[in-house]
């Protein structure tokens, strides 16, 4: 690594040439709470990269012109606040703010602004992605074909998400947002087709980000994830920079025709590092104090997902954002926004995280809206009666306690809500193949597992997948990972594999 | 009240400026309890009628202290309508930086190739 670093640098002394000029300079009137205003500069481009050369330290700070004005331009400091002051230069750079990309991030933990801060030495990139990208053209995209199982037995059965889809994971504080996405992450290594995955944490603790770093190192999951990490005590200029960060790095994987994907956890953060950066700056407020671009805002993060054409490298890039209620509200404003953003959205509730139910995937309330398209056809030829059979229990819930009263078929019905509801909960960190989760969904749904009692759910799917890996790995494991279909010869086989099991 | 510098010295130019303006506009200073932005207000002045003469406001700094030859000659670079300060700036560590009105930059020094080659 040290000698590519040294002929790196080789080439850059060697190859310097210096084409002295008059550049556009500007002069620091005011700085605080990482926003400074710069007289001067009457050139600047919004958005350009400037550098503050500062008098007290001799230091190069980067920052972000964001507000054009008639006298003054407004900047968003990217560096140190504190050794900066009034009268320091400020220089244009031409460029806007990018990061360096490539195959060299992954497994390691970044900063929005490209830093390794994982201590796992300099990363070596030849590639920049700029942070702010146009989304891809209508005629560059094509329709999401591809499922991208999440391992969650709800999400992938009656929630499917696409490769290229953009899928809200809302719900209040711990029910188990993030908890998603992690398994969304980890079960991928059970995936044919093997997805780059992106985790862009905003304004977490860093003792989460390093708990979240640790159990994926140790899954083996960092061999194919990158983490981009703005921490809660980072400012807000870097709150608002690490989602735009995480889609650069998903975008280089998606022009090179791979598959990606993007996890911002969470944007109401970003949304309120927004809010700062823009009241900071003497924004009008507007409803609940966010600016007037807040859906702007997201909508061109969120468009940059796409699922690219044959064309242009069949390349994707999914987006998993994450949205934090208050007390369940979802119509509130930044919520209401994504929602009308993204391709659907798994609502996660608090009561049915406390009543065990976990994930607490409400499934009337959460939606795919073009998953459906890419869902594997086994899943979707044995999950089709799921949603409408958990409907139909959700109506009749209200009568569980006088079971006793009810006709028979009511019973019945209650009695199969009841199993799937158990046979849907999972516990967090051990995501599902889905060709570990078909054959479970269809012992459910035949009614092959009617009658059995809710505590023995969890022990008779743990021996039945062992069974079905012992003894059918090659006729039916192996056809359905491969092919994605149940067709007659495998669900016949799986019929009598399931009788099998059953007179053990 | 407190008046920018700018707005000062745009109201003495465009009164006509001669000694019984500069007088007043001292006291109107004072008055208005920014008798500590003099400095300020005449530099600006004095950009504003450079400005007036279409010339040009030069900073020029240099890493070490120049002898007056060297700094005759540099004068001479200049047009009789431009005005030109000087100081020393050891950070630049050797050469010179030449700053025109303020707004434009034009780096020779040693320091500024490092910086660039460190950008780069």
């Amino acid at each position: 690594m040290s000698y590519e670093i040294i002929e790196k640098l080789k080439r850059e002394i060697a190859g310097f040439k210096d084409d002295p000029k008059f550049k556009s300079i500007g002069t620091v009137v005011e700085c605080a709470d990482g926003i400074a205003r710069v007289s001067g500069l009457s050139g600047a481009l919004s958005q350009e990269l400037l550098e503050i050369e500062t008098k007290n330290d001799k230091s190069i700070i980067p920052a972000i012109a964001f507000n054009l004005e008639e006298e003054f331009i407004g900047v968003v400091i990217l560096g140190s606040v504190s050794s900066i002051g009034v009268g320091d230069k400020v220089k244009g750079t031409g460029k806007v703010l990018s990061l360096p990309v490539g195959d060299a991030l992954l497994g390691r933990v970044i900063s929005p602004l490209g830093e390794p801060i994982d201590g796992r030495g300099a990363i070596v990139s030849d590639a920049n992605y700029t942070l702010e990208r146009s989304a891809p053209n209508v005629v560059s995209r094509e329709s999401v074909k591809e499922p991208l199982h999440t391992g969650i037995k709800a999400v992938d059965s009656m929630i499917p998400i696409g490769r290229g889809q953009r899928e809200l994971i809302i719900g209040d504080r711990q029910t188990g947002k993030t908890a998603i996405v992690l398994d969304t992450i980890l079960n991928q290594k059970n995936e044919k087709k093997p997805i780059i995955c992106v985790y862009v944490s905003v304004g977490q603790k860093q003792s989460k980000i390093a708990q979240i770093e640790r159990k994926l190192r140790e899954a083996g999951a960092m061999d194919y994830t990158i983490i981009v990490s703005a921490p809660a005590g980072a400012p807000a200029p870097l709150l608002y920079l690490a989602p735009f960060a995480g889609t650069a790095v998903g975008e280089y994987f998606m022009d090179k025709g791979a598959d990606a994907l993007v996890i911002y956890d969470d944007l109401s953060k970003h949304a309120d590092a927004y809010r700062e950066l823009s009241l900071l700056l003497r924004r009008s407020p507007g409803r609940e104090a966010y600016p007037g671009d807040i859906f702007y805002l997201h909508s061109r993060l969120l468009e940059r997902s796409a699922k690219l054409d044959r064309n242009h490298g069949s390349g994707s890039l999914t987006a998993l954002p994450i949205i934090e209620t208050k007390l369940g509200d979802v119509s509130s404003y930044i919520p209401t926004n994504v929602i009308s953003i993204t391709d659907g959205q798994i609502y996660l509730e608090s009561n049915l995280f406390y009543q065990g139910i976990r994930p607490a995937v409400n499934v009337g309330l959460s939606v795919s809206r073009v998953g459906s398209a890419a869902q594997t056809k086994a899943m979707k030829k044995v999950a089709g009666k799921l949603r409408l059979e958990l409907a139909q229990f959700r109506e009749l819930a209200a009568f569980v306690q006088f079971a006793s009263d009810l006709d028979e078929d009511t019973r019945a019905r209650i009695a199969r809500g009841e199993l799937l509801t158990e046979v849907l909960k999972q516990t967090d960190g051990a995501p599902k193949a889905f060709y570990h989760t078909v054959p479970i969904l269809y012992a459910a749904i035949g009614g092959y597992m009617d009658g059995l009692a809710k505590d023995k759910v969890r022990d008779f799917e743990t021996k039945f997948i062992e069974y079905l890996e012992k003894r059918h790995k090659e006729d039916f494991i192996k056809p359905l990972k491969e092919s994605g279909t149940l067709d007659e010869k495998t669900e016949s086989i799986l019929k009598e594999a399931i009788d099998k099991f059953k007179s053990l | 009240m407190k008046f920018p510098a700018k707005n000062y010295a745009q109201a003495f130019m465009e009164l006509g400026a001669n000694e019984e303006h500069s007088k007043r506009l001292f006291e109107v200073m004072e008055k208005n309890g920014d008798g500590s932005q003099k400095n300020k207000v005449v530099k600006e002045i004095e950009k504003l009628i450079v400005k007036k003469n279409k010339g040009h406001f030069y900073q020029v700094s240099f890493a070490r202290t120049s002898e007056a030859k060297e700094l005759e000659s540099i004068s001479s670079q200049f047009g009789a309508k431009d005005r030109f300060v000087t100081n020393v700036a050891p950070e630049l560590v050797a050469g010179v930086r030449i700053v025109r009105d303020e707004e434009e930059e034009l780096d020779l020094s040693f320091t500024g190739k490092l910086n660039k080659l460190f950008s780069n």
